[in-house]
């Protein structure tokens, strides 16, 4: 096993303590990520995802509890810019943080602020414009407000990735895309996950992204961790997870039916190539069933 | 970060009191009421009762009292501005000194009228804060719509107005969240919002600012569709889903306010 990244203790936050309005948003959550994984990380609304991972770079710091980032404890007084360097959090929409005049400029803000030279800058923006697949001479010049939606996230991505972060924290990166967009950049962040080593946190409602790029899943529910397992073994509970608002992807819905109308599939595949491969398999081993049954 | 959404702006603060339940007019008309009382008032006893209710007041709202006085802190400095310029130039020319500063003089006539100004502008501040404690911004919007009604002949956008306050308040969290996002997600990219000279800190506040007036103007512009799109067309035969209508309570809390006013103000010619 690779080492931590991240660790978090008995983390509890609590937003306007002490106000009229004060909620409990953390309930105590352990949680580990190690070095290269690939974590999804799933809840209804309102169970304290977003929370988190603020608290992965010093955003958000603990009411109780601990947080350590790459060995260093994030609370006041400790060295959050290593930490912010560390962790690149991507927020939802993350198209609307867009500011300065041209692509170029905007992604270069984050490398421009940790001090680096132009030339590095320069290096930085063009590499990170190229890992999400906009040509840095054609997109680089131009107004970031003249991009379409889909490209302009990527612009925002891009601005993450300058920073050379070691852990990705992706909030619903692909709402609001089209199927097509959403196909683009799930493929790039799992390229970034194999090639480039990026630890990745992907929080999505989509049951199906999550199946396809996580190695781990992790679900959150009113501010506890609710379930902690590989991917498969998560997703092989879908009562409990369909108990509190969620659900299993598409693929191993069907074959859940399936096997409740009698075929003896087994359940624990999550892609549709995966879905019908089983399907498949079962079929052809069992004639009798397919001459009565169809 | 939580500093944004400490921000008591339209600080209403939900209960189920008395004062609560009044007609939004009432209470705006008793505000009023209150505010010319504390100008009229010329003597400490008067101010004494008036002090008096309005702590009854509070305590019926249920409004913790350290949230009312914690409304005074943005205006502290105001107070004690108030209060130092009255003690030495508020005296007209009095002539008990109590100390002297240079050329500056300290009378007693001036300290007696320092405290006399500070505590009228405590109790004016208290007294419009426990309106908005009160009464939820719709709720004050409504009732500032109904009592500028009847001017509207005389050319007085009532309804107007009130659909851009009503508008505005709604988005002020809106805008706060927004705000707090954006900050956020600059700072993830290493932007450092509280460090250097005034024009590092004023140069930071562009890539917030950018982002915030693009998502404001685009907000502006969804709102104004989904208004048009359900009809609306201006305050002319509106009709409304919760309708204003002054209860026993109301005309008892009018002749509370109005008795109480009248003592406060009697007890000065005694």
């Amino acid at each position: 096993m690779s080492e931590p990244v991240v660790m978090c203790e008995g983390l509890v936050h609590v937003y306007l303590r002490g106000t009229p309005f004060e909620s409990v948003a953390l309930r105590g959550v352990d949680l580990v990520i190690r070095r290269g994984e690939c974590l999804g990380l799933v809840g209804p609304t309102g169970s304290g995802k977003s929370t988190l991972v603020q608290h992965f770079n010093g955003l958000l710091r603990p009411t109780e509890g601990r947080v350590r980032v790459g060995g260093v404890e994030v609370r006041p007084g400790s060295n959050l810019r290593d930490v912010r360097r560390k962790v690149g959090l991507l927020f939802q929409y993350p198209e609307h943080q867009l500011f300065e005049a041209t692509v170029f400029d905007d992604v270069a803000f984050g490398p421009r602020n940790l001090g680096l030279a132009p030339d590095e800058v320069r290096a930085r923006v063009r590499e990170s414009l190229q890992w999400v697949g906009l040509d840095p001479d054609r997109f680089g010049p131009r107004s970031p407000f003249s991009l379409s939606g889909g490209e302009m996230r990527r612009v925002a991505i891009a601005g993450v990735l300058a920073m050379r972060p070691e852990v990705l924290v992706l909030d619903e990166p692909t709402a609001g895309l089209d199927p097509e967009g959403r196909r683009e950049l799930l493929g790039r962040v799992r390229d970034l996950h194999r090639r480039a080593g990026l630890t990745v946190v992907l929080i999505s409602h989509r049951m199906d992204d999550v199946a396809r790029l996580c190695q781990r899943v992790v679900v959150l529910h009113q501010g506890r961790v609710f379930l902690d397992a590989p991917v498969r073994e998560a997703f092989a509970q879908a009562d409990e997870l369909r108990s509190i608002g969620l659900d299993v992807p598409r693929a191993t819905d069907v074959l859940l039916r399936l096997r409740a109308a009698g075929l003896p599939v087994r359940c624990d595949r999550l892609t549709v190539e995966e879905a019908c491969e089983e399907i498949a398999r079962v079929i052809r081993g069992n004639r009798s069933w397919s001459s009565s049954g169809a | 970060m939580e500093l944004l959404r400490s921000l008591t702006l339209g600080q209403y603060v939900p209960r189920a009191s008395p004062v609560h339940r009044l007609d939004p007019r009432t209470k705006i008309l008793a505000t009023t009421v209150l505010m010319v009382v504390v100008f009229l008032v010329k003597d400490f006893r008067g101010l004494g009762l008036f002090g008096a209710f309005l702590a009854a007041a509070v305590a019926l709202s249920q409004v913790p009292a350290g949230f009312v006085l914690r409304g005074l802190r943005p205006i502290w400095f105001l107070l004690l501005l108030t209060l130092v310029l009255q003690v030495f130039f508020g005296g007209g020319g009095g002539s008990t000194v109590l100390w002297r500063l240079g050329p500056f003089v300290a009378t007693r006539e001036g300290l007696v009228q320092g405290l006399f100004v500070t505590a009228r502008l405590v109790l004016l501040v208290v007294s419009t804060s426990l309106l908005t404690f009160t009464t939820s911004p719709v709720e004050l919007a409504d009732g500032m719509e109904r009592l500028l009604w009847p001017f509207r002949r005389l050319g007085v956008p009532a309804h107007e107005l009130a659909m851009m306050m009503t508008i505005a308040l709604r988005f002020i969290p809106t805008l706060v969240e927004e705000t707090e996002k954006i900050m956020k997600a600059q700072m993830a990219r290493g932007a450092e919002l509280d460090t250097g000279g005034p024009l590092r800190r004023a140069r930071a506040l562009v890539p917030i600012l950018v982002p915030l007036f693009v998502s404001a103007f685009r907000r502006a512009e969804e709102l104004a569709v989904a208004m048009e799109a359900r009809g609306y067309r201006g305050g002319e035969g509106r009709t409304r889903m919760k309708q204003l209508r002054y209860r026993a309570q109301d005309l008892w809390a009018a002749l509370v306010v109005l008795g109480t006013n009248a003592l406060v103000l009697w007890s000065g010619r005694l």
